[in-house]
């Protein structure tokens, strides 16, 4: 995936205002790009990508670098940073003091550059929000630093596994380039699958220029919770501040990470403490009841799974395996006497996780327990 | 050297013999399992509760970790125990000392549990303990949470107010709440409106919802 397409996705993650608990997600891509320029014959570039994002309760920061070598000779190193500070914490109301620096070169030594300033003002709870704000900083396309400037507007939604991004923003690249960029982005997480689409249109403050569109979609599917297949595709539009021309792509990618990216759950988690893991609930629902104590029934909907396991301190951390009851759903009776438990579980025999609506801790073997308490 | 020490007590007919503890048998390697054991020996005797050591040490070997994690972990987990112990006394009950591992774990300070500990005097500690770490779980500020834990203890909170306010934090949490003003909140509300708004009932429904019960700690 382009690099630029590929850090737009991944800056969904910062630019929600969703920083939640602390954590660092290094990857790695590699992988064949088939790229095709207007008016050019299409070329292949093998690339090789590391990411690292950063999240805190109040911040978050994201570095992105590409080597891309072509099939015809010649390599280009692409590279961005992004990192952004927000206050108040734990407020519905946040400012976002953000930035972002990146720039490029290639084997004929061509360079491009991108420095880019960028306060918001966001609002929000744990399902929707919006922001306003706006960036001013300067670029370089190779022959000419110029100012570049922008204001935005954008809203964001959240339905269980889905995040939707609308965003429209009137854009100047030094004295004569006026556009107004307006794109859509959703982001799909089930299991583990991970479905990404985007889309928008370039509006020009000129009478003769025609509007340009773009759009695309990716699909990841996560092997393992540190390995995963990118297949990703579309088109993106020209980046004018540093001299990008636009492009349509076909990427198939394989990425190992350090673990899986993480879901944004909202502004209400922006409180937990540096420490604080986050985990992606390994199933949407789950629930225990009382049927005669200390027996309980553990129910959970896992939509696609084969297998569904359970354990904790109280099977004396040996996995009990759940049986499938109708089309999506879970259940066993496990002896849970009352008070707190430590407890993990895990669909298809991947990784150990912690289910949603329960605190998640440290389990301090590199993953993640889940503190479940009976009643 | 240590081996040719144990050598020489057996050779001298000394007895080196390690309690054993059953569910660890045959799933450690050697070298892991001694380790193990001499922690577990060293809590014995130094009176700490040796289940949730033996408990960590399951969860490792089920989550696949290495021998030296495991082993890490557990002397963390040991360290924590000796803390909270040397903290709340030679008489606080093993649940306790469980709990205040937690807190401590959590974040919390060594004087935040005295504090907690002076208040409560003789009421057991490990479920304003365990609502601590759960609090603090769930992303409320351990100083928030402590104050609280305090200020509830002030009041001559039971056990079944502190569950209680902790199901009234989490549903405020995940209505959208932020964590620390939905502690705050709650437990204004408990020295206000008493028992039946700390349960989430009506004020006009006094006393405890039906689900509060005391709560064991959670094991760190």
């Amino acid at each position: 995936m382009p690099r630029r397409i590929r850090f737009a996705v991944l800056a969904l993650n910062l630019v929600l205002p969703a920083r939640a608990a602390a954590q660092t997600v290094g990857s790695i891509d590699a992988g064949a790009t088939r790229i095709g320029y207007t008016d050019l014959p299409g070329i292949t570039a093998y690339s090789i990508s590391p990411a690292l994002q950063l999240f805190r309760p109040n911040a978050s920061f994201l570095a992105n670098g590409v080597y891309s070598y072509f099939n015809g000779g010649g390599w280009t190193l692409q590279g961005t940073a992004a990192g952004s500070i927000f206050v108040p914490r734990g407020s519905r109301v946040q400012a976002e003091l953000g930035g972002t620096l990146s720039g490029s070169v290639d084997n004929d030594g061509n360079k491009s550059a991108e420095l880019l300033a960028q306060p918001r003002l966001h609002w929000g709870g744990a399902s929707r929000g919006m922001w306003i704000g706006g960036g001013l900083g300067r670029g370089y396309d190779g022959t000419t630093w110029q100012t570049v400037g922008l204001a935005e507007a954008a809203g964001w939604a959240r339905l269980k596994e889905l995040t939707a991004v609308v965003s429209t923003s009137p854009n100047w690249v030094g004295s004569d380039l006026r556009y107004l960029d307006t794109q859509a982005t959703a982001r799909l997480v089930h299991g583990q699958l991970e479905l990404g689409a985007y889309g928008g249109f370039r509006h020009w403050f000129s009478p003769d220029a025609p509007t340009t569109k773009w759009g695309g979609a990716s699909v990841a599917y996560w092997l393992k919770n540190r390995l995963a297949i990118v297949v990703a595709g579309g088109s993106y539009p020209a980046d004018l501040a540093q001299g990008f021309p636009d492009a349509k792509y076909l990427s198939l990618t394989v990425r190992v990470a350090t673990r899986r990216p993480p879901t944004p759950t909202g502004v209400e988690a922006q409180e937990y403490r540096l420490l604080q893991p986050l985990a992606r609930p390994v199933v949407p629902d789950f629930r225990v009841t009382t049927t005669k104590a200390p027996n309980r029934l553990v129910r959970l909907w896992a939509p696609g799974a084969t297998s569904v396991e359970i354990m904790g301190d109280f099977t004396d951390w040996q996995p009990v395996p759940l049986e499938k009851k109708g089309r999506n759903e879970w259940r066993a009776v496990i002896p849970i006497p009352n008070g707190t438990h430590r407890m993990n579980l895990r669909v298809n025999q991947g990784e150990w996780g912690v289910p949603p609506g329960i605190p998640v801790l440290d389990d301090d073997f590199g993953g993640v327990v889940g503190v479940l308490v009976v009643e | 050297m240590r081996q040719l020490l144990l050598l020489a007590l057996a050779l001298a007919g000394v007895p080196v013999v390690r309690a054993q503890e059953p569910r660890l048998e045959g799933r450690l390697d050697p070298a892991t399992r001694a380790s193990v054991a001499t922690l577990l020996d060293s809590a014995r005797a130094a009176g700490l509760p040796t289940e949730p050591i033996v408990d960590k040490v399951l969860e490792g070997m089920t989550k696949r970790a290495s021998p030296d994690r495991i082993v890490a972990a557990v002397r963390t987990l040991a360290t924590d125990l000796g803390a909270a112990r040397a903290t709340l006394g030679p008489t606080a009950s093993d649940d306790d000392v469980i709990a205040g591992a937690s807190a401590l774990r959590a974040g919390a300070s060594g004087e935040m549990l005295a504090r907690i500990k002076g208040v409560r005097g003789k009421a057991g500690l490990s479920v304003p303990l365990a609502v601590l770490s759960d609090l603090v779980a769930r992303g409320v500020p351990v100083d928030t949470a402590a104050s609280v834990i305090v200020h509830l203890a002030q009041g001559g909170a039971s056990d079944a107010d502190y569950t209680g306010l902790e199901r009234g934090v989490a549903r405020d949490i995940g209505a959208g709440a932020p964590p620390g003003a939905a502690a705050a909140i709650r437990a204004r509300i408990v020295t206000t409106d008493g028992r039946g708004a700390l349960t989430g009932a009506p004020a006009s429904v006094p006393g405890k919802g039906p689900n509060a019960s005391p709560k064991t700690p959670a094991r760190p």
